[in-house]
């Protein structure tokens, strides 16, 4: 951890940067743009939270990071990646393929994830202990004994309890947020500089769900990872993260702080999806605001802001007219939006 | 709001688990529902709250006679304030009621048949209950359409050209179509995006003032409980520990169980205080429930007498019912209201 | 995936949208039949499975003769060339064949036919032949195809008593292709039948129909077919004979139909729609007829497709062993009855060739199963 904290020092903040990621897919109906030109950074030891509803192209961007996503999508741009493990210079995830030896070194072990569903991520076939094991063999060490170590205090660490007896279990014999708890444990086993958790707490019940994002709160102080959290729930934004991009349709259509985004939030949809979130105190019976419409399929969009039609504050000509650029209203809080561009009295490209 | 149109009187359901361990052992039971008894208001909303595996579903399904009970009587009050027990019911008597008492499904996916065209689906419980021309039939669908948001120009398009919000707006125009007086609303909402739960949510309080339907509202999620209930029953393993009015369950809470749930609640505020608290250990097994009072291994306040006796639903306030031996002496924390 | 709207409002006119907009009108039937239009092999195997049932359907037009007729002159003859150059190198708009003629291997002494170049017979169309009865209707002597009298055509060879065997495989076609559709079409009732009163009712009842089907299903086939073959007594009629067979083969083909049906009605009970119907006040008849059936009708149309190729294969080889169709019935399986002796293959390879359209066939029938299986589900993605 020392010397982690040393090589820091002589690193820049920013853990990764994506730039201009573009995910296109080929379906039958035509090219479908899920992420859409996208930008964002994360740094060191912070949590960055990725926010936004079914099919907005949230999970594809988190999982191009570690060059997981099926191979019918054609993904371009920049990623980043400065790691601080050793002094080697930034490095474009991208431009690696998918299956060489550097990403695989990289993945898992200064790059880690967790999904939504753990048991997917577990094979049925051997025990919790022998994955986690594995995990650890191949990157940290091969001594098996040193491993196993490793491996049991892991699993004490993510609150697993009577760990001798849990390591030589099968996944069916876990519960749901066992099972979270153990691919925490396998993530963390090789002390990533990142982990991605994509909706980990989204299967799970909420006394359980406050349970794994307590835990993943007090690892992270512990092992000083940066977190890139997508969800669906501003509830969990709220409480977890440092900074927040808000997706829509391929887009972030804002970014910011987690307090500037709550207390001053500026993009109509940002707006749209914390007044139609019923909170707990809010009161009995109190009317919605509800965003009208559903979110469309991308598929051949012409130049134009995707939420034109359920914004209600469009401005018919301009917001359908072009592609909006990002507006910077102060330092770290940048929209998307012609309400706060400049260059809504110009003439239509 | 005192008249009722239904009571839950001693419901239980059990699930026969086969035994794998001989051939021909007697299958185990595992009890779902565990002595529920409540009384439903005519134009009310009562939530039903817990977590997955706490029988819920399973006490929604019973009402409208989906699966059937084990034991116990759901009794319906009719129009003409007869009281009939429509889990004994048969033949027309039971078919006239199911007019009255319809349901609505979490998954939007699972619960419209694709084979049916939108019309097909809308009208099928119309066609099934009364003896109709076609002009009329279509004249009703319309206007239910119409009142549920679906653009009646699309009805003879099949489910598969629909998204998850306007699929959920098929199946509650499904389900007025009769004119019901009760709903059953199983997890309505929780297979939506939050955009599209807000509308539908403002959809059924709308049809609710409109129509004068009473919902039993089945959900997981607290915030839209509040939301949109009369009243709140939470359930935990098979029984209903807490039973109250929104106001007063949220706002002072009787049952540690109900404490817990509230506080785990993540609040879309960075703001809100941050201590919460965290339950120890995992939900319990339906199969193998604990002794005494179900939640005792989860229980900050637990004593030995926990273990040991299960606790009766009391009544501890006005309207105020719960399940706990230590009503009385915990002060337990409840929502802040803004 | 959902399905969501597509984005479409802002195109201009030059892009007009796709047909694919009636799909949100179209029903489970025809969006079956779209998907299935996209798997290539699945379409070619029907075009190719509906050429051999037209073929069946007017087999005695189509042979030059019929199952009766042979001739000891021509015995193990090889296939004839159809020719349009003769042997002054005049060439000939009518396609002809020369005569065969019996002859003697200087080298083995083998008995083997050579071509006489000075006896020349045209093919014919609509040849005059053995009388027949067309469609089993209309009493002919026209045949699609013949040469001239007193010659003779060969198109496959003959057998080893002079018979023309591609007459025979066109006329054992009817047999091998029917046989199946039939055995089929009682399985298929059968698995209706009993797989539905299982799967509907459960508890005891379905216990034991299923105890009942694992019984039948590990009977070893070879045997139980011998032993009901045995139970045919011989000398009957060639109708009876076949429906016995047929009969044999239901009794076997229903237990796989049966479980499909069982598994599927089990699964669609417990969906969310069935049990809106039922909350709805829909009768139990109708459930089964508007949702249950329609649910699981193109998954059964698939376990039935890919059953026929199995019926073939089985009757093919009953016959093959002599326990089935016998002479002079014909099937594929009786021909190739002659291709148990490996001096037969060895010395007249034309004798496999009902083998070769037997594969074909199968194959044709397990390619359209395997489009139909992909396509039955078009909700799924």
């Amino acid at each position: 951890m020392t010397t982690q904290t040393a090589q820091t020092a002589n690193k820049g903040q920013s853990l990764l940067s994506v730039q201009d990621l573009k995910i296109r897919i080929q379906m039958d109906k035509g090219v479908m743009h899920a992420v859409d030109g996208v930008d964002f950074e994360i740094k060191r030891g912070k949590t960055l939270g990725l926010v936004g509803e079914s099919g907005c192209g949230k999970s594809l961007t988190s999982r191009s990071i570690i060059g997981i996503n099926p191979k019918e999508c054609e993904t371009t741009g920049i990623i980043q990646y400065d790691s601080a493990m050793d002094s080697s210079e930034p490095l474009d995830l991208l431009s690696l393929h998918p299956n060489s030896k550097q990403i695989r070194s990289i993945r898992g072990r200064k790059i880690a994830m967790i999904f939504q569903e753990p048991m997917t991520a577990f094979s049925p076939m051997y025990t919790i202990g022998n994955q986690i094991m594995e995990a650890i063999r191949i990157h940290r060490t091969k001594n098996k004994k040193e491993a196993k170590k490793i491996a049991l205090e892991m699993l004490s660490k993510v609150g697993i309890s009577d760990q001798e007896k849990r390591f030589n279990q099968y996944p069916h014999e876990f519960s749901g947020g066992m099972r979270q708890r153990a691919m925490i444990s396998m993530a963390l086993s090789c002390n990533p500089e990142l982990l991605i958790a994509d909706e980990p707490t989204t299967a799970l019940d909420v006394t359980i769900q406050a349970q794994v994002l307590e835990l993943m709160k007090s690892l992270q102080q512990e092992f000083g990872m940066a977190i890139l959290l997508v969800t669906h729930d501003l509830g969990i934004i709220a409480q977890m993260c440092d900074e927040v991009a808000v997706m829509y349709l391929g887009k972030i259509v804002e970014q910011a702080p987690v307090r500037e985004l709550f207390s001053n939030p500026k993009h109509p949809y940002t707006k749209g999806l914390m007044k139609s979130m019923p909170r707990l105190g809010g009161g009995k019976g109190q009317r919605l605001d509800s965003i009208e419409g559903s979110v469309p399929m991308p598929i051949d969009m012409p130049p134009m802001c995707g939420f034109y039609d359920r914004c209600k504050d469009r401005i018919e000509g301009v917001c359908n007219a072009r592609a909006v650029r990002k507006t910077q209203i102060s330092e770290q809080h940048s929209v998307k939006c012609f309400l706060y561009s400049d260059e809504r009295g110009g003439e239509p490209q | 709001m005192t008249k009722p149109i239904l009571d839950v009187v001693s419901l239980n359901k059990d699930f026969q688990v086969k035994s794998k361990k001989a051939l021909f052992a007697k299958p185990n039971h595992v009890r779902v529902l565990d002595d529920i008894s409540f009384e439903l208001y005519e134009g009310e909303t009562l939530s039903i709250v817990g977590e997955s595996g706490c029988g819920k579903t399973t006490l929604g399904r019973c009402i409208v006679k989906g699966v059937s009970a084990s034991s116990g009587e759901v009794n319906y009050y009719t129009d003409q304030d007869e009281r009939v027990n429509f889990l004994k019911l048969k033949g027309k008597e039971a078919k006239r009621l199911r007019r009255d008492i319809q349901m609505i499904f979490q998954d939007p996916y699972s619960s419209l048949s694709p084979r049916m065209s939108v019309f097909d689906i809308i009208s099928e419980p119309l066609v099934a209950n009364f003896k109709l021309k076609r002009s009329e039939v279509e004249a009703k669908v319309t206007e239910i359409a119409e009142k549920t948001g679906l653009n009646a120009s699309y009805l003879m398009r099949y489910p598969h050209a629909f998204s998850g919000g306007q699929r959920q707006r098929i199946a509650i125009a499904r389900a007025l179509i009769t004119q019901p007086r009760l709903i059953v609303c199983d997890e309505a909402v929780s297979a939506l995006d939050v955009s599209i739960q807000a509308q539908i949510i403002n959809l059924l309080k709308d049809l609710q003032e409109q129509f004068k339907i009473t919902y039993i509202f089945i959900s997981h999620d607290l915030s839209i409980v509040q939301n949109i209930s009369d009243r709140v029953a939470v359930m935990h393993l098979g029984r209903i520990v807490e039973l109250a009015t929104t106001e007063s369950l949220f706002g002072d809470p009787k049952h540690p169980y109900t404490e817990a749930l509230m506080s785990a609640v993540p609040q879309p505020d960075p703001e809100a205080q941050k201590s919460r608290i965290i339950l120890e250990g995992e939900v319990p097994n339906p199969a193998n429930p604990p002794s005494g009072c179900h939640f005792h291994p989860r229980c900050a306040y637990r004593t030995e007498k926990c273990s040991q006796q299960a606790p009766e639903l009391r009544e501890v306030g006005e309207n105020h019912f719960v399940a706990c031996h230590y009503a009385e002496q915990l002060n337990l924390r409840g929502v802040q209201h803004d | 995936m959902k399905t969501l709207p597509v984005f479409r409002r802002h195109k201009t006119e030059a892009h007009k949208p796709p047909a694919d907009k009636d799909l949100n009108y179209s029903s489970q039937w025809s969006l079956i039949f779209i998907k299935f239009k996209k798997h290539k092999l699945a379409r070619i195997s029907m075009y190719v499975l509906g050429f051999l049932y037209t073929i069946a359907l007017f087999a005695q037009f189509i042979a030059p003769y019929s199952l009766q007729s042979y001739d000891s002159k021509y015995v193990n003859a090889p296939p004839m060339t159809l020719r349009f150059v003769d042997g002054d190198g005049k060439f000939h708009i009518q396609p002809f064949v020369y005569e065969l003629k019996s002859d003697r291997d200087p080298d083995t002494m083998r008995k083997i036919f050579v071509a006489n170049k000075e006896k020349r017979y045209s093919l014919q169309l609509f040849a005059k032949g053995e009388k027949y009865k067309f469609l089993g209707l209309i009493s002919t002597d026209r045949h699609l195809f013949g040469v001239e009298q007193p010659g003779r055509l060969f198109m496959l060879g003959t057998d080893s008593m002079g018979r023309d065997m591609f007459s025979r495989i066109v006329l054992g076609s009817q047999i091998s292709l029917s046989i199946p559709l039939v055995g089929v079409a009682i399985s298929f009732v059968l698995g209706i039948f009993i797989g539905g009163i299982s799967g509907y009712f459960g508890g005891w009842i379905d216990s034991l129909i299923q105890r009942i089907i694992e019984i039948i299903r590990s009977f070893p086939t070879l045997p139980l077919w011998m032993a009901l073959s045995a139970a045919i007594p011989p000398r009957i009629p060639i109708v009876t004979m076949y429906l016995y067979i047929v009969i044999i083969f239901a009794f076997i083909g229903w237990t796989d139909l049966a479980r499909v049906v069982r598994g599927k009605f089990i699964s669609l009970k417990n969906e969310d729609y069935v049990i809106a119907a039922k909350i709805a006040g829909v009768g139990n008849t109708k459930i089964i007829l508007k949702h249950l059936l329609p649910g699981f009708l193109s998954y059964l149309v698939v376990a039935t497709t890919l059953a026929i190729p199995h019926m073939i294969i089985g009757e093919t080889a009953m016959s093959f062993l002599g326990l089935g169709i016998r002479s002079p019935a014909t099937s594929w399986g009786v021909l190739l009855q002659e291709a148990q002796k490996i001096e037969n293959v060895a010395l007249y390879p034309w004798k496999l060739i009902p083998l070769g359209v037997v594969i074909m066939t199968v194959l044709a029938y397990n390619f359209l199963g395997d489009g139909l299986r992909d396509a039955a589900d078009p909700y799924k993605k």
